[in-house]
């Protein structure tokens, strides 16, 4: 049977449009990438879209087994070759990513020799052929229908939402799961009547569990048997997510239930939970009074810019407490990325790529973990409470906590590299000899004019800023005026935006950590108050 | 991050697999990262019968930057400048996903020319014309199509770059001065000299 499931046509991955290598789902919606192409495709300041559907995920899915060994069984000569190139990159990066474990059951000797063991539920109390397959965040690959489900706890919408616990290995995944098609499809045409039988049942199964029914609670949920709302591990997770993002869109009925039971969920949680609270409270204290310092200065300088000052600490505050985001940091345990909250790192693990943990991984407690760049990471490795620390980006957040993330992004690109193309279109006509931007950000046109037009007020900068819905492209293109980069280093229009000045000059060490990251060589003094705060008090 | 050199070959060998799309692709040099577009006016609008020309150049982080694309052949449009040939459109700023493709983004392109967004202009002026008196707007954006895209005009334009190019000029420069110039080589010359 000329089955297009079984050729490698189908299995491009979206971003390389090559043979996928080592396989990872995006959980939340079902596309399949090589793990390196997603991992490069995700944001480090939010929760990222999936490029194919912009589903939201915030969640490095590790490599799936499964699919791994399809490809590597079923095309053996164009996996080996895909597993030469990206061990050749991963040289480059100085990083690797783990070897998936070995199959259950052995695999065949060669392409088209699948049985229905090959393809078995991950759940232990399954190990069917896989009906509607969900690939969770940790790579296993469970049946729609042998998800854990609770019961309806929001109740406003009539919706049961069910947790996205692995049966298998207890990984919680932040979003309920949804079927991968390609994979779904593959074992359909593999196995066209057994896959019917299954359907059957799965169906039976899921219309069995749909009304209500509290299966498997969370742990928690035990814990606090009588209250109005079961709180799963998941949902304390959503609470995180749901705090800082109120504007993204997430699906997770747990989500939102989160939101509505924040303070209970908080004053009630595990010891874990406690000591992990205070440690984050000290962090806040410690952050507070260096914040209020730079912020007073700044007052104490007058001027009309003190309205833009007030705005800046409450947000400062609010970024820097619970809800603030590790830029381009992730959890080794469950994929969370960017970390929000509490983001520990370990002093011991030798890899370059270093190896983190969100709060509620390190509450949970891991064992022996590999990380989602092969660290061998051990339980008695020490793990570091890191502090906060303001970057460029979370300078730009403070200041526009109205702009969605994508243009927070583009303007700290724009701040960053000094303009782009058509910024300096007009002067490319007129004076062909100007080398680039970068080169020469004195002279350099820059979209980073829009940060930072000639006028001398703060507050300026700011209105600029907040003009939207999309402040750059229009103004700077007939617009250049000197950068903010410019304005950071002390060059002309240094009187404009020092708030985008300094985030300029954060932006560029942000930029370091970035790099850093991806080298793994985040430094762990972490600073309390970044630079860029005292020369924005200085500036003043 | 180097360039992903693997997916940009792909996709020109895609676009030059697929002729039916209707959008073609000539890379410049040998590093990829400068290439010029090619797509057919659509029909029945004030576009048709032109062949637009358009510039790309291609970032270290693509595809996960857009790619960035503007005009050669002059255009009247709400959405690209009648100066420059810069575009206003989403998915080639924050709206861009590393699954979107060359020619996913050409075809945009010939789709944004068929349906114009003059809520979110890029020429002032022609997006004030488009509301104000669409006929005057299509009059003139057939003109501009009848002077400047069509196809005897551009014919040879990469002969037309190295001409100059072996002339001391810089690739881009000569480009840019061919635009303006729709295409003559000589009043491009003249650009470069005044210059
Ligand atoms: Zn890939
Ligand atoms: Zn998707
Ligand atoms: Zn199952
Ligand atoms: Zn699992
Ligand atoms: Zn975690
Ligand atoms: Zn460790």
């Amino acid at each position: 049977m000329p089955s297009t499931m079984l050729t490698p046509e189908e299995w491009r991955c979206p971003l390389c449009l090559d043979l996928l290598f080592k396989p990872a789902v995006s959980s939340a919606c079902g596309h399949v990438y090589c793990f390196w192409c997603l991992h490069k495709a995700m944001s480090p300041y939010t929760p990222s879209a999936c490029p194919v559907c912009r589903t939201k995920y915030n969640q490095l899915p590790a490599i799936c087994a499964k699919l791994h060994h399809y490809l590597a069984t079923q095309f053996p000569e164009q996996y080996a070759a895909r597993r030469q190139e990206t061990e050749a990159e991963e040289r480059d990066l100085r990083s690797t990513t783990p070897e998936p474990s070995p199959a259950p059951c052995p695999l065949p000797s060669g392409p088209d020799a699948w049985t229905p063991q090959h393809f078995a539920c991950d759940s232990p109390a399954c190990g069917k052929l896989l009906c509607h397959p969900l690939v969770l965040t940790c790579g296993h690959v469970i049946d729609a229908a042998c998800m854990p489900r609770v019961g309806d706890v929001d109740g406003a919408d009539g919706h049961a939402s069910h947790t996205s616990e692995c049966p298998a290995c207890g990984l919680v995944s932040q979003q309920p799961a949804a079927a991968c098609k390609q994979l779904g499809e593959l074992v359909t045409q593999l196995f066209p009547e057994h896959s019917r039988q299954r359907l059957l049942e799965c169906e039976h199964d899921l219309a069995a569990k749909i009304p209500g029914r509290q299966l498997v609670p969370g742990p928690q949920a035990h814990a606090q048997a009588g209250q109005q709302l079961p709180v799963s591990n998941q949902a304390s997770e959503g609470l995180v997510g749901g705090s800082v993002y109120p504007a993204t869109p997430r699906a997770s009925a747990a989500g939102s239930a989160a939101d509505g039971s924040g303070a209970t969920t908080g004053d009630e949680g595990t010891a874990g939970d406690a000591a992990g609270r205070r440690q984050q409270q000290q962090q806040q204290q410690a952050l507070s009074p260096s914040l209020t310092l730079a912020f007073r200065r700044r007052q104490e300088a007058g001027g009309a810019s003190q309205l833009m000052a007030d705005r800046l600490e409450a947000n400062l505050q609010r970024l820097s407490g619970d809800s603030y985001v590790h830029h381009a940091v992730g959890c080794d345990g469950c994929g969370a990325y960017p970390i929000q909250g509490r983001r520990y790192k370990c002093q011991d693990c030798p890899e370059a790529m270093g190896f983190d943990l969100c709060g509620a991984c390190m509450d949970r407690g891991l064992g022996n973990v590999v990380g989602r760049f092969n660290q061998r990471h051990l339980p008695e490795h020490r793990m570091h409470l890191c502090r906060p620390r303001v970057t460029a980006m979370h300078l730009l957040q403070a200041a526009n906590p109205e702009l969605p993330m994508e243009q927070l992004m583009w303007l700290l690109e724009l701040t960053l590299t000094g303009g782009d193309e058509e910024a300096g279109q007009e002067h490319e006509a007129t004076q062909p000899a100007q080398q680039q931007q970068q080169q020469s950000p004195a002279s350099g046109s820059s979209s980073g004019a829009a940060l930072n037009h000639s006028d001398s007020s703060t507050d300026t900068a700011v209105t600029t800023l907040r003009r939207g819905p999309r402040p750059v492209y229009h103004a700077t293109a007939q617009e250049p005026s000197p950068s903010a980069h410019a304005a950071a280093a002390g060059g002309p229009g240094t009187a404009g935006g020092a708030a985008a000045g300094a985030a300029a000059a954060a932006g560029s060490d942000s930029v370091q950590e970035l790099g850093g990251e991806a080298q793994g060589l985040i430094d762990d003094e972490e600073e309390e108050v970044h630079v860029a705060l005292a020369d924005l008090v200085r500036d003043s | 991050m180097p360039m992903d050199v693997g997916r940009v070959q792909k996709e020109i060998r895609d676009i030059e697999r697929d002729r039916a799309s209707g959008v073609t692709i000539e890379v410049q040099g040998n590093s990829l990262q400068k290439m010029i577009g090619c797509l057919k006016g659509p029909s029945d609008t004030p576009f048709e019968g032109g062949t637009f020309y358009v510039n790309i150049e291609l970032d270290d982080q693509y595809p996960f930057v857009p790619p960035k694309m503007r005009f050669i052949t002059k255009v009247w449009h709400p959405n690209i400048s009648s100066a420059n040939g810069a575009i206003c459109l989403d998915i080639l700023k924050d709206q861009w996903s590393p699954a979107l493709t060359l020619k996913t983004a050409l075809l945009s392109l010939q789709a944004l020319l068929s349906s114009p967004q003059p809520d979110d202009p890029q020429d002032a002026v022609v997006a004030r014309q488009y509301l104000g008196s669409l006929p005057e707007y299509r009059q003139t954006a057939k003109q501009w199509t009848d002077t400047y895209a069509h196809t005897q005009q551009v014919v040879g334009l990469e002969a037309k770059v190295q001409q100059i190019v072996e002339m001391g000029f810089e690739r881009e420069q000569a480009v840019v001065a061919l635009r303006a110039a729709a295409g003559d080589e000589n009043q491009a010359m003249e650009i470069l000299l005044g210059a």
